[in-house]
């Protein structure tokens, strides 16, 4: 089987609303589906993704030393994934600046892991600087992660209006710990609201669960299990990422939103 | 293309993307001694509304390049290419002037007279008629998103919305058929018989030439005793910024 060759960068703007657990998740669940996953740690100097997959201790060359060519190839950085076979990481070098990684040696790079995996999903660091411009530009394909409140969904439009002027025009949602009881009580912005702002396709929904706690600790993601909480919901974007006419898990079955979010997706074709 | 020289400033004015004329023209510039008048200026890129992708924009960078001419400044009024211009370092805009603030009081009026195209009773009467009549107008069909800037010399019409941190800014009038969200500013930098309106909104930031409304929404709607208000309409009056909630006449 031919391989996907998609590179897909993680991103928000805002920091600190999930990209490393959405990347560490949503990877795991399409390895799980068995299709060929690397994770690229972009977050130099901050690297998460390792712990989060439990593999901190097992890292010998990372980004950096593939860079400045310090091992023969990426292949020889990659972290091969113990529990599911198909699922490698590339782990951020700690000890670095985001400005020391070359925006075009980076873009090259994963170009070059492309053709050999089905996925290339880069977690990109908050904010819009040089690690953002690293990660977005050399992706083919964006997801933007926001969190229900203003602060987070500006930070994201500001971010896909960035993208937008790389030409990158089919950027992904995921709204990320949307909390049941406040929905409820239309406490907090609602889906609707967020969609009419920012006014890109939906990709999927992600509850706040504090499980996520949990498993980050013990660097286990929580798709590894079908019966927690949350691993519904990163499996249902795995899946829609294959393929976008399966639909959107909704964690707070109101019927008729349903609807609402189908004309609201729809706005998105419309071009003015 | 036009060269002009202002007080310290060249600027140079493209309204086609036509590189070969592009490169030809600013050759015959170089060969009257455009770089030493450069050396002391500062050099102000202007793109008119000109909307260029990332390709367009890389091109002309590229040519002035070739020329080592460097660009301090763009001006642009399409956001997109502002975006891309930001992305390649290089700063677009330039600062507002606010002297003074004032807190909205809002009014209610009753478009009834078919021939005005405003309310009948509002004290603005036919002023943005006037104020935009043979003026063209740019309309923009789309969101701004935040941490873009929608600026030109013509009445702005937006087809969609203002997102919160995005900005228009308008010698004349703007216009907004959707949510204004982030800031308008009309008549930049004086020009004080402009107009905003706009068909919702939500905790915008309205500026009318030098002067910028305080807008407490919860107060507003409080006032008005309505959960949502729409068509609204913001001018300037006796040195205030007015605000003014058109109604429809039921038949
Ligand atoms: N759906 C969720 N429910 C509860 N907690 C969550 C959820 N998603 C993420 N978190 C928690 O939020 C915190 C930040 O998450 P994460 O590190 O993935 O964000 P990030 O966007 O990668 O941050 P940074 O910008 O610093 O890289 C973590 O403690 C994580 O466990
Ligand atoms: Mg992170």
């Amino acid at each position: 089987m031919g391989k996907l060759k998609r590179s897909i960068v993680v991103t928000s703007g805002k920091g600190g609303v999930g990209k490393t657990t959405i990347t560490a998740n949503v990877g795991t669940a399409l390895a799980l589906l068995n299709y060929q996953v690397v994770l690229v740690d972009a977050d130099v100097g901050l690297r998460n993704l390792d712990l989060i997959l439990g593999l901190e201790n097992r890292i010998v060359f990372d980004l950096s030393d593939v860079i400045e060519n310090r091992c023969r190839s990426y292949k020889q950085a990659l972290i091969k994934d113990k529990r599911v076979g198909n699922l490698f990481l590339l782990p951020a070098p700690q000890t670095k600046q985001k400005e020391d990684i070359p925006l075009d040696k980076f873009k090259e790079l994963i170009e070059e892991i492309k053709q050999e995996f089905d996925f290339v999903i880069i977690d990109c660091p908050a904010g819009i600087e040089h690690g953002f411009k690293m990660s977005a530009k050399a992706a083919e394909e964006a997801i933007v992660v926001t969190t229900p409140d203003l602060s987070s969904i500006r930070d994201a439009d500001r971010v896909i209006a960035n993208l937008e002027a790389m030409g990158k025009n089919s950027t992904k949602l995921i709204i990320n710990r949307m909390k049941k009881h406040m929905v409820k009580k239309s406490q907090m912005l609602s889906i609707e609201d967020i969609l009419e702002t920012l006014n890109i396709e939906l990709l999927g929904i992600i509850p706040d669960d504090e499980y996520i706690t949990i498993s980050t600790n013990n660097g286990e993601p929580v798709v590894l299990n079908k019966t927690k909480p949350l691993y519904k919901y990163f499996n249902n974007i795995a899946n829609r990422l294959v393929d976008p006419s399966i639909p959107i898990e909704n964690p707070f079955n109101e019927g008729n939103i349903f609807q609402k979010f189908a004309s609201l997706v729809g706005l998105k074709k419309t071009k003015y | 293309m036009i060269l002009k020289q202002e007080k310290g400033k060249i600027i140079i004015k493209i309204d086609k993307i036509e590189e070969n004329e592009i490169r030809n023209k600013l050759q015959e510039y170089i060969n009257k001694g455009l770089k030493e008048i450069v050396e002391n200026n500062q050099v102000i890129l202007d793109l008119g509304d000109l909307g260029l992708n990332e390709s367009e924009f890389k091109s002309i960078l590229k040519i002035f390049n070739s020329f080592s001419l460097p660009i301090d400044i763009i001006r642009n009024t399409n956001p997109i290419t502002k975006m891309i211009s930001i992305n390649y370092g290089i700063p677009v805009d330039a600062p507002s002037v606010i002297n003074t603030q004032n807190k909205l009081i809002p009014q209610t009026t009753v478009n009834n007279d078919k021939n005005s195209s405003i309310g009948s009773d509002s004290k603005l009467g036919n002023k943005i008629v006037e104020n935009t009549l043979n003026q063209d107008i740019l309309i923009y069909r789309r969101n701004i998103r935040s941490g873009s800037l929608l600026e030109s010399e013509k009445t702005i019409l937006v087809v969609g919305n203002v997102n919160s941190g995005a900005e228009v800014r308008s010698a004349r009038n703007i216009i907004v058929l959707g949510k204004l969200m982030g800031t308008a500013h009309a008549g930049y930098p004086n020009n004080n018989s402009s107009i905003i309106f706009t068909l919702k909104l939500k905790n915008p930031i309205i500026k009318i030439a030098n002067m910028v409304a305080e807008f407490d929404e919860n107060e507003i709607k409080k006032q008005l005793q309505s959960k949502e208000i729409s068509n609204i309409l913001f001018y300037q009056d006796n040195n205030s910024i007015r605000m003014e909630i058109i109604k429809e006449q039921k038949e």
